[in-house]
Order: structure tokens, then C-alpha cells, then sequence
């Protein structure tokens, strides 16, 4: 015990000597986390998105009604689901179509009532469900190539659209953050390096007395340790009540009901404790660093 | 303790440090080694120490083969080593006990234990009465007699002595050469002392052993400079 404080204290005295070298290197670390944050908070809701959405993105097919015979119905039927990317394919009879309409009009749907029977105006049609990842507009075009199609509208596109946008944002971020992280390590590194050198008459006398090479690198990794504990501070705490703050203003949506929000417990738990790992990670990767390459004797 | 057989150092520049040299040194003898400037004798240091490998022969300290030695294990070989040195290498953050004190802490001895060792041999130096001055408070004979202190607290079997007076006058000299020989009697340590004082070394006759360009040029157990 009496160790790891005597090594605790070390890390800290080195810390103090270089104040300027330290207040870089851990606003790096902050400026790094809090992208780290933005982007796992971005992350972690697209998919929620993107689960949400898959359901809801189909291609309603509607049937010329030249070909509503059994055996036209069936030839599209086989024709739609042999095309790459779909999934599935749903017949959908006149009456379905209709009482999806009515649905669709809430309590006013009523007065479409008198459409049903056989002079229903409606089109018999195919649901098609896409696999996921698969360009809707390319399978809805080749659809529309088939023989019997009349008609095909697909929904959802501009929530695609909102989710590639969210999807290049989250990208954009992922190589600032690598960019970043780069940097605070390359920071801590030289941080070290300077409290290697302020310390290289203690170093030599440990190595003359026998102190293992290992006693002698732990203050140092510590140090590295405690700036990368030192930047996760702020950001933790702006990512974490920022987004409780920003889940309650929203309502738990984010523009409209499909796209519903992480609930922010335990998911800023789990968001900051990713974020401390990520700076203990680089604080140690940092002054690893230094101390390989400054702290490595041949004997 | 010390015993050096056909030891050849070539450094990687092509320097021809040591040409086969044979000696051995018994536990709680003490010796000078002497010659010029490039003879050698901080080669000699650097392979009793382990910091380097000899290109040819053996050198083997308190039962172990200093050069076969794995690097892992090199750390705690050395604390059969205490090592003074000319500059005597003291913190000056640090007090005379704190000084001392660190050289057990950083081999995590006992606190307790370690505190003790240090007023002791704080104690056998004569710096009892300057446990808490620092350094620049102190003459250069009395902060290498605190360097002397913090290198024999772990208890090494040898105590190796790099010019040990070489930034000290005549009388200051004297001190550390009577506190030396008081370690060699008292606690039976072996001591090489690696000097430049003829005066020191005829006064304070031991086994002398002269180097030159690499080769053992005299091994005298009556002792004395001989030109």
C-alpha cells in the first residue's frame, strides 16, 4: 500500500513540475473525450434509429388491374420475391388495402366504407419488405420493370435520408476523435519524457542501488494515468447531464416519435465508463511510450 | 568475491577497453586500482556492475556471473553493489536522511527496518548531527561522506569507490579514506576504490592494482604508486 502511494505521490510531484505540459496534455484528453462522448451518444441512438426504421421502409406495389387474375397475381408474386435485396412479399387484397386506408384516416376513415364490395376502386398489391443495407430506389425501379406493375411508392425516404446524414456526422467524428487521440498521446508522451528527464539523477541512483526496472517505470505510467483520469473529468459530466438534459427538453425523441432516444440510465453510466477507459488507455499509451523509449536500458 | 578471469572488453567503436585480465579479489579486502586516464578502470566498474558484458572471459561477483546474468535479473544483482561516486550524486530536494533513505525504499525494505539502517549508518559516517541538513548545506567531504552512507545502507558485499576524493582537498581525502577503512573493518565489506591520489594511496598502503591501456601492469599486495 505504502508503495503504490509513494508511487501515487511521484506521479503527482511530476505532474505539478510541468504544469503547462500537463494542462495541454489533459485539455487534449477533454477536448478528445468529449468527441468520444458526442460520438458514442450519436452511435448508439442511430442504431436505435435504424431498428426503429427498418421496419417501416416497404415498397407498396400496386397491381395493373389487367392482370388481377390468380395466375397474373401469382407470376408477379414469384417474380417480385426472385429480384435481389427482397426479402419478402405480402399480397395484399382490395379489402386490405381499404381497411389500411381507413386506419390510415383515424375515426374519418369510416366514410370510405362505402368503397368496399366489388366495385372497390382500390388496387390489389404486394408489400415488399428489402433486405437490410439494400438500395431501395434499385429495387423499386426493378419492380416497376415488371410485367402487371401499375404503380410503386415507397415511404421512409427522407428518414433515410436524415439517417445517412446522421451516419456521416458520426464519421466525420470518428476521425476527429482518432485525429484527437492521436494527439493527446503524442502530448502525454512528451509530458513524460520532460518528468523522465527532470528525474534523471533519481533514476540513475535507483538503477545503482538495484531498484527493479519495473519500480522505476510505475511513477510514470501513473502519471500518464492521472492525466488521462484528470481530462475524463469535464467531459464525462457535460456528456452525461448534458444528455439527461437534452433526453428531458426533447421529450425522448429526436424530431419525431420513430426516432426515440436512448433512455439515459444506465446509458450515460455506460457511456462514462467507456469514456475513463478510453482515457486511462491513453494516458498509459502515451507515457508507455516515453518510458519504452526513455527508460530502456540494455542492462 | 571478485573474481575476473581473461576478461576482454571491445566496445561496438572498436575500442580495445580490457586485454585479458585475471585477478581475485577476497571478501573484505581492500583495494585501489590505479592508472591513467583510458586505462580501463571505468570499464572495470561498468562489468562488476553489470551495466555492460564482457566480449571475452568471465567476471563473477558474490558467487554470480555478472555477464550471463538475464537483464530482469540484473536490477536486484546490484544491490550486492554499493557504488560512491566522484560527484558524489546526492538530491538536493532531498535532506541527509531522506537521501539515505531512499536507496531502501526504492528496494521496498521496511519502513521500519529502513529507517533504522539509515541512522545507522548515517551514525558510522559522523553525519548524526546533519541527518536533517540538505546537501548545499553541507562541506564536500561531509556530502560524500551522506553518499558514502546511502551506498553502503542496503549492505552490499562490495562497496565500489569511482575517485571518491577526486573533488576533495588533502585533509577532506583523509576523512573518507578513515571512514572507508572503518566500513572495511566494521562491516567486512569489500572495497575497491578507483583513485587518481598518489599521495592517498602511498599514506594508506593496500593492495594496489595498477592498469594500463586494458592490461593489469601491477597487482602489489604491499601497495604504494610506483611510477
Amino acid at each position: 500500500m505504502s508503495r503504490i502511494l509513494r508511487h501515487l505521490k511521484e506521479a503527482f510531484i511530476g505532474l505539478i513540475r510541468h504544469m503547462a505540459m500537463t494542462l495541454s496534455s489533459i485539455s487534449t484528453i477533454t477536448i478528445t473525450l468529449l468527441f468520444v462522448g458526442l460520438f458514442l451518444v450519436i452511435t448508439l441512438n442511430i442504431e436505435q434509429f435504424t431498428y426503429a426504421v427498418e421496419g417501416s421502409v416497404n415498397i407498396h406495389v400496386k397491381i395493373d388491374p389487367r392482370y388481377e387474375d390468380d395466375a397474373s397475381v401469382n407470376t408477379l408474386g414469384v417474380s417480385i420475391r426472385s429480384l435481389v435485396g427482397v426479402k419478402t412479399a405480402t399480397f395484399s387484397s382490395k379489402d386490405n388495402e381499404l381497411d389500411e386506408m381507413i386506419a390510415s384516416f383515424g375515426e374519418s376513415g369510416v366514410i370510405f366504407e362505402s368503397y368496399r364490395g366489388p366495385d372497390n376502386p382500390l388496387r390489389m398489391a404486394y408489400l415488399v419488405e428489402i433486405e437490410d443495407g439494400v438500395d431501395i430506389e434499385v429495387v423499386a425501379s426493378s419492380i416497376r420493370n415488371l410485367e402487371g406493375v401499375e404503380a410503386v411508392a415507397y415511404g421512409g425516404v427522407r428518414v433515410i435520408e436524415l439517417l445517412a446524414l446522421l451516419e456521416n456526422i458520426r464519421q466525420f467524428v470518428y476521425i476527429l476523435v482518432a485525429g484527437l487521440g492521436l494527439i493527446a498521446i503524442f502530448l502525454i508522451a512528451n509530458t513524460i519524457k520532460l518528468s523522465i528527464a527532470s528525474r534523471s539523477l533519481e533514476i540513475q541512483i535507483m538503477r545503482t542501488v538495484g531498484a527493479t526496472n519495473g519500480f522505476i517505470r510505475i511513477p510514470f505510467l501513473f502519471e500518464g494515468i492521472l492525466i488521462g483520469l484528470f481530462g475524463s473529468i469535464f467531459p464525462i459530466a457535460l456528456i452525461a447531464f448534458g444528455y439527461i438534459w437534452l433526453f428531458d427538453t426533447m421529450g425522448g425523441q429526436f424530431v419525431t416519435p420513430m426516432f426515440a432516444l436512448v433512455q439515459p440510465f444506465p446509458f450515460v453510466y455506460y457511456v462514462s465508463s467507456v469514456m475513463v477507459l478510453i482515457a486511462i488507455t491513453v494516458g498509459l499509451f502515451g507515457s508507455g511510450l516515453s518510458v519504452g523509449k526513455h527508460l530502456r536500458w540494455k542492462r | 568475491m571478485i573474481i575476473l578471469k581473461q576478461v576482454h572488453k571491445t566496445y561496438p567503436n572498436g575500442t580495445h577497453a580490457l586485454n585479458g585480465i585475471s585477478l581475485t579479489i577476497e571478501q573484505g579486502e581492500f583495494v585501489y586500482v590505479i592508472g591513467p586516464t583510458g586505462s580501463g578502470k571505468s570499464t572495470v566498474i561498468r562489468l562488476l556492475n553489470g551495466e555492460e558484458i564482457p566480449t571475452k572471459g568471465s567476471v563473477e561477483v558474490a558467487g554470480v556471473n555478472v555477464g550471463k546474468l538475464r537483464h530482469s535479473k540484473v536490477p536486484v544483482y546490484r544491490r550486492n553493489l554499493g557504488v560512491v561516486f566522484q560527484d558524489f550524486k546526492l538530491l538536493e530536494k532531498k535532506t541527509v536522511f531522506e537521501n539515505v533513505l531512499f536507496a531502501l525504499e526504492v528496494v521496498n525494505a521496511p519502513m521500519m527496518s529502513a529507517r533504522k539502517r539509515a541512522r545507522e549508518v548515517c551514525a558510522l559516517v559522523g553525519l548524526s548531527d546533519k541527518l536533517s541538513a540538505y546537501p548545499h548545506e553541507l562541506s564536500g567531504g561531509q556530502q560524500q561522506r551522506a553518499a558514502i552512507a546511502r551506498a553502503i545502507a542496503n549492505q552490499p558485499k562490495v562497496l565500489i569507490c569511482d575517485e571518491p576524493t577526486g573533488n576533495l582537498d588533502p585533509a577532506k581525502s583523509k576523512e573518507i579514506i578513515d571512514i572507508l577503512e572503518k566500513i572495511n573493518r566494521d562491516e567486512n565489506t569489500t572495497i575497491l576504490m578507483v583513485t587518481h591520489d598518489q599521495t592517498l594511496v602511498n599514506n594508506h598502503r593496500r593492495r594496489t592494482i595498477a592498469l594500463q591501456d586494458g592490461y593489469l601492469v601491477s597487482d602489489l599486495v604491499a601497495g604504494g604508486y610506483k611510477e
